[in-house]
């Protein structure tokens, strides 16, 4: 009995404390902390030398599942022909966009061994936060990055103006198309593309 | 052939021979452009202002696809640049990058800049840009005199910033939209807005107009040098990028031109608020870090 309070106080404490973190960083202020905190940890995960490439895709789908809105992101680059996918089309696409950024991005960040990485400033519009960063190679100029945040989750990322959602977005619209518009063959190409 | 590759340089001669005028970014990209500071269609559907999070019948009703009629064409030019960047340029980068000394490829960088400066005083002129315009005649006198023809970036060092613009930049600030999208031979990603501002560009520098007034061989010899190292150190600073972006793109095409219209954009933005005093200091900052 005391046994079993004790477990639904501890839960009740841990949802409390994520609660309180996704509203904390739909503030500013939370939300630069937010940023400065999964940055920081991307580049201590992401970027170690010496570390096995099944080791390098678990630590960045930790980072994607903890720090993204993969399924907003999901329907966002599906664009118009989200509308057009029946539910059981978007419940097997989610996983396979992340299974595909997982592929294409987790290896990007060896190359961003040695960077800094400073959190400037954050704005607040309308429901999301926008926080500008830098990231800085070694002996290469600032590059500029952008993070939107909303529900205490990413859901958009920009550099130097050009974001990773938009351009996701019109390769695979391109691709629908390019497929007459058939969800199941676009799908087809995801799904081998991460196999 | 043989005339006009030395009238004009190898790069623009190889355009002109092809019947395509060049414009913009050097190796797809590299440098951003712009689109118009009213909001086309194009821009809109490109905007980075897109919520992503409201409904999706609300979010892409607008979305009627980019601007590039000549897309057939287009893929035609942009699969023999990556031939081109396959055989060549991608290996003389990588060449480059490896028996170059980063002091040299500083150098090269600051000549390079040094001798795109009187384009940039022309354009701020017609973007209406005084301050900025003399702060860059002023770098140029500085860094061609006491930094040795501009191998030493001596002005940046003094706290005076560079500002880098072009006619492309000044056609944005003048209301110009970008027109269809085109994919230029070896220059990759441009408009026809990014077109006309290239050879605005061209054809306004001071040291084009001198090479260009003389028929003898080494003088057009010095313009293919200057243009052929301008692409050679702008794609050694981004193999990695183009390696990444080509390697996780089931369209690179499609990828290449939604990365131009997005950084058109994004150039517009940053025009429209070049004048606040936040935007100045943190050019300042980037070109003193």
């Amino acid at each position: 009995m005391i046994k079993n309070f004790f477990y639904s106080l501890v839960a009740i404490l841990f949802f409390s404390q994520l609660s309180s973190q996704s509203i904390l960083a739909d503030t500013p202020d939370g939300a630069k902390a937010f940023i400065e905190d999964l940055g920081r940890r991307a580049i201590n995960s992401l970027t170690k030398p010496d570390v096995s490439q099944e080791q390098l895709e678990s630590n960045f789908e930790k980072l994607l599942n903890e720090g993204f809105d993969v399924p907003g992101i999901a329907r966002f680059v599906m664009g118009r022909y989200w509308v057009q996918m029946n539910d059981e089309q978007k419940e097997r696409f989610v996983p396979l966009f992340k299974a595909r950024l997982k592929k294409s991005y987790a290896n990007r960040f060896q190359a961003y061994r040695g960077v800094v990485f400073v959190v400037k400033d954050a704005r607040q519009e309308k429901d999301h936060v926008i926080v500008s960063s830098t990231i800085q190679k070694p002996g290469e100029a600032l590059t500029p990055v952008e993070w939107r945040v909303a529900g205490g989750k990413i859901h958009d990322v920009k550099v130097e103006g050009v974001s990773m959602s938009i351009t996701i977005r019109d390769e695979y619209n391109a691709l629908v198309q390019s497929n007459n518009r058939n969800i199941e063959k676009f799908m087809s190409m995801i799904a081998g593309s991460v196999q | 052939m043989r005339f006009c590759l030395l009238k004009h340089g190898l790069l623009v001669a190889t355009l002109i021979e092809l019947g395509i005028l060049s414009s913009g970014p050097i190796v797809a990209n590299t440098i951003p452009e712009a689109t118009p500071l009213s909001a086309s269609q194009n821009e809109v559907n490109q905007s980075p202002s897109a919520d992503l999070t409201s409904s999706a019948s609300q979010e892409f009703s607008s979305d009627e696809g980019p601007n590039d009629p000549l897309e057939p064409l287009n893929r035609f030019v942009f699969s023999i640049n990556e031939i081109l960047d396959f055989a060549l340029l991608r290996p003389v980068a990588e060449i480059y990058r490896a028996v170059t000394p980063d002091p040299l490829k500083r150098g090269v960088s600051n000549v390079l800049d040094n001798l795109f400066a009187p384009v940039s005083f022309l354009n701020h002129i017609f973007q209406g840009e005084p301050e900025r315009a003399t702060v860059t005649l002023f770098r140029f006198l500085l860094n061609s005199s006491i930094g040795f023809l501009g191998i030493s970036d001596f002005a940046s060092d003094r706290g005076y910033p560079r500002y880098d613009t072009d006619f492309n930049q000044t056609l944005i600030t003048w209301g110009i939209d970008t027109g269809p999208y085109l994919v230029l031979p070896l220059l990759g990603s441009s408009s026809f807005r990014g077109t006309a501002g290239f050879v605005a560009d061209y054809y306004a520098d001071p040291l084009n107009i001198y090479l260009n007034n003389h028929h003898h061989w080494k003088y057009h010899y010095w313009l293919t040098v200057r243009y052929g190292f301008d692409m050679l150190r702008n794609r050694e600073k981004v193999i990695e990028t183009i390696d990444n972006l080509r390697s996780g793109s089931f369209d690179f095409y499609i990828t290449m031109r939604s990365i131009y219209f997005q950084r058109q954009a994004y150039l517009a933005e940053k025009l429209k608020s070049a004048k606040s005093p936040e935007v100045a200091k943190e050019e300042q900052t980037r070109v003193t870090s």
